[in-house]
């Protein structure tokens, strides 16, 4: 193999570099989405929040359905947040929190 | 005849990414030592792969890179060494004599280093003598490492860690 040929090569050798940084450093500094769903499991097994199924079952929905749920940290408190589309097409919004399972206000959008 | 000089490649893509990232992790192996036993095997890992890649490029690699072409013999080496104190030793475009056998050593150290931290994360901590003993001797190393690189930038009036960020040298009359 000429030397030119090998120079071109040598990306190959540092493309394996980067293969490895990448495999071996995700798991250090983990990214977005798998980092909420580790924290989320966390809560649901200590008993810190109501699991979503309980809630909905909980919840007097009336007929509603829902669109999208959303647990969301608000100052440090945990708010399960319901969209609901009810039989007129019009979308709710409930907010419970997510401790208690409780209600907290509702707000409803066109 | 007027002295001509030319830019000429001598280190490839992969040595100079190799080069640096192992100055990356090594150095963040140090900072994580205490604190982030995690990254610190991590980047232990790392370079244990980054060394395996230039072994085999050491084989089938680039001129420079081949350990056959820069690995000159003890007595080749004791000459060049002594020709320091001259002020004007002989101009490697590649690896100088003393420079190639600092390579192997720094190689042969971090390989020592990283592989008994290995077997510590294993959970055979009686290794833990041998890889803080290594982990010092490569500072040592390094330190040499630095020196001589210094040292043969003045001596040759060139830059030696601008050459190992883009890869080129001027090539002179009667390099070697």
């Amino acid at each position: 193999m000429s030397e030119a040929r090998k120079a071109g090569v040598s990306w190959l050798f540092v493309a394996l570099i980067g293969a490895a940084a990448a495999t071996l450093f995700s798991g250090v500094w983990p990214v977005g989405a798998s980092d909420d769903h580790d924290r989320v499991r966390e809560l649901r097994q200590g008993g810190d929040i109501v699991p979503l199924a309980e809630l909905l079952a909980r919840a007097e929905l009336n007929g509603l359905r829902v669109l999208e749920a959303e647990l969301e940290d608000e100052d440090g408190r945990l708010v399960y947040e319901l969209q609901l589309l009810d039989e007129a097409g019009r979308i709710h919004e409930r907010y419970f929190d997510a401790a208690s399972g409780y209600p907290l206000e509702e707000r409803a959008e066109h | 005849m007027p002295k001509k000089q030319e830019h000429i490649r001598i280190w490839d893509a992969f040595i100079r990414i190799f080069h640096w990232s192992i100055v990356l992790a090594y150095v963040g192996a140090w900072a994580s030592a205490e604190e982030w036993p995690k990254l610190h095997e991590q980047l232990g890992y790392f370079i244990l792969i980054l060394l395996g890649l230039r072994l085999v490029w050491g084989l089938i690699g680039t001129r420079e890179a081949r350990f056959s072409e820069f690995l000159r013999s003890p007595r080749n080496t004791l000459s060049y060494l002594r020709s320091l104190k001259s002020g004007r030793p002989q101009h490697y475009l590649g690896h100088n004599p003393a420079g190639g056998w600092m390579v192997i050593a720094m190689l042969i150290c971090l390989a020592g280093t990283a592989a008994s931290g290995i077997l510590i994360a294993g959970g055979a901590e009686a290794w833990e003598d041998l890889h803080e003993a290594l982990a010092g001797l490569s500072l040592l190393l390094i330190a040499m490492h630095l020196a001589g690189v210094l040292l043969a930038s003045l001596l040759h009036r060139e830059n030696l860690v601008k050459a190992m960020l883009t890869g080129n040298k001027m090539r002179r009359n009667a390099d070697v």
